[in-house]
């Protein structure tokens, strides 16, 4: 008997992880913006586009538990970042933004200071996360980072 | 519907190593810690242990899969910086965490306040059989207690 017609299933793990900071969206200036993908697992889950207009945003396409993180650092102030949720406040300081769209926050009060944060909630399709900060974690290196896991195989 | 399809796993297949009580750095690998007592549950399923004082001490992944790591460190002096790498090799095993290769970043923290502002972080990914993970440090957290670093084996 193959594979397919046994039980046994290929699993399928299914994370990103942007690292490296890449300023913000032009119009959407509190959504931070990566260098790199250095891991990029995804078997219908998950989506995510990075434009220069709108910056980085990830969207549930199959319901779950996700684990998610983020890290920033002010290069040239304290910093806020966080990770909100369906935000239409795209121009607002993460601090600022309703309540019900912050998933998690991070800061660190001095310069240079890495700060980093993470949860984990059930999402739904068509949930929409994105880094979003204070516009003042400016880090250009591996500081800067953004992750999102799926806590099932299927 | 199977086990696997829920993203359930045998108990045979978790597993989990901590690292506990801070005890300095690797004489060789100057900004990795090590530490006094290792915990480990479901011995090879997935990753083995290096404890030793020259190397520090890090966990190498022999099972690809989904982990979730942790890490919490301390120090009597300010404004230094610990994070959670990944395959680290060469000059990074001597050398500050801050703006290391995107490649070998998992995640950060700096802590501020000597010896008051302990600081945690937790990533969670997918890993190769191969890749090691280290708890990274400045040579600067010589604080023993609440320091602490764990790699569980999810699915």
């Amino acid at each position: 008997m193959g594979r397919r017609g046994s039980s046994i299933v290929k699993p399928k793990y299914e994370c990103l992880h942007f690292v490296g900071g890449n300023g913000h969206g032009s119009t959407n200036t509190r959504i931070r913006r990566y260098s790199s993908v250095q891991t990029d697992r995804r078997f219908g889950s998950l989506v995510y586009s990075d434009s220069a207009s709108d910056g980085l945003s990830v969207t549930i396409k199959r319901a779950g538990v996700y684990l998610f993180g983020i890290g920033g650092m002010g290069e040239l102030d304290a910093h806020v970042v966080g990770i909100s949720i369906n935000s239409s406040e795209l121009t607002t300081d993460f601090q600022n933004i309703n309540k019900g769209n912050a998933l998690i926050y991070g800061r660190r009060g001095q310069v240079n200071f890495i700060s980093n944060s993470q949860g984990a909630r059930y999402l739904e399709v068509g949930d929409v996360l994105r880094p979003h900060d204070d516009n003042r974690d400016d880090a250009t290196n591996s500081n800067a980072y953004f992750w999102i896991a799926k806590m099932e195989i299927w | 519907m199977s086990r696997r399809s829920l993203g359930v796993k045998k108990r045979s297949e978790k597993a989990s190593i901590r690292f506990d009580t801070g005890s300095g750095f690797g004489s060789t690998n100057t900004y990795i810690r090590t530490f006094t007592t290792k915990t480990e549950y479901g011995t090879n399923r997935g990753m083995v242990a290096t404890t030793s004082s020259t190397l520090g001490w890090y966990v190498t992944i022999t099972k690809r899969g989904m982990y979730w790591i942790q890490y919490q460190d301390d120090s009597t002096t300010n404004n230094n910086h610990r994070g959670i790498s990944k395959n680290l090799s060469g000059s990074q095993l001597t050398a500050d965490p801050n703006g290391i290769s995107n490649a070998n970043r998992l995640v950060a923290s700096t802590g501020h306040l000597d010896g008051t502002d302990m600081t945690a972080m937790g990533f969670c990914g997918y890993f190769e059989s191969g890749d090691t993970i280290w708890p990274h440090g400045n040579a600067q957290q010589n604080k023993t207690t609440n320091v602490y670093f764990e790699v569980v084996r999810l699915f």
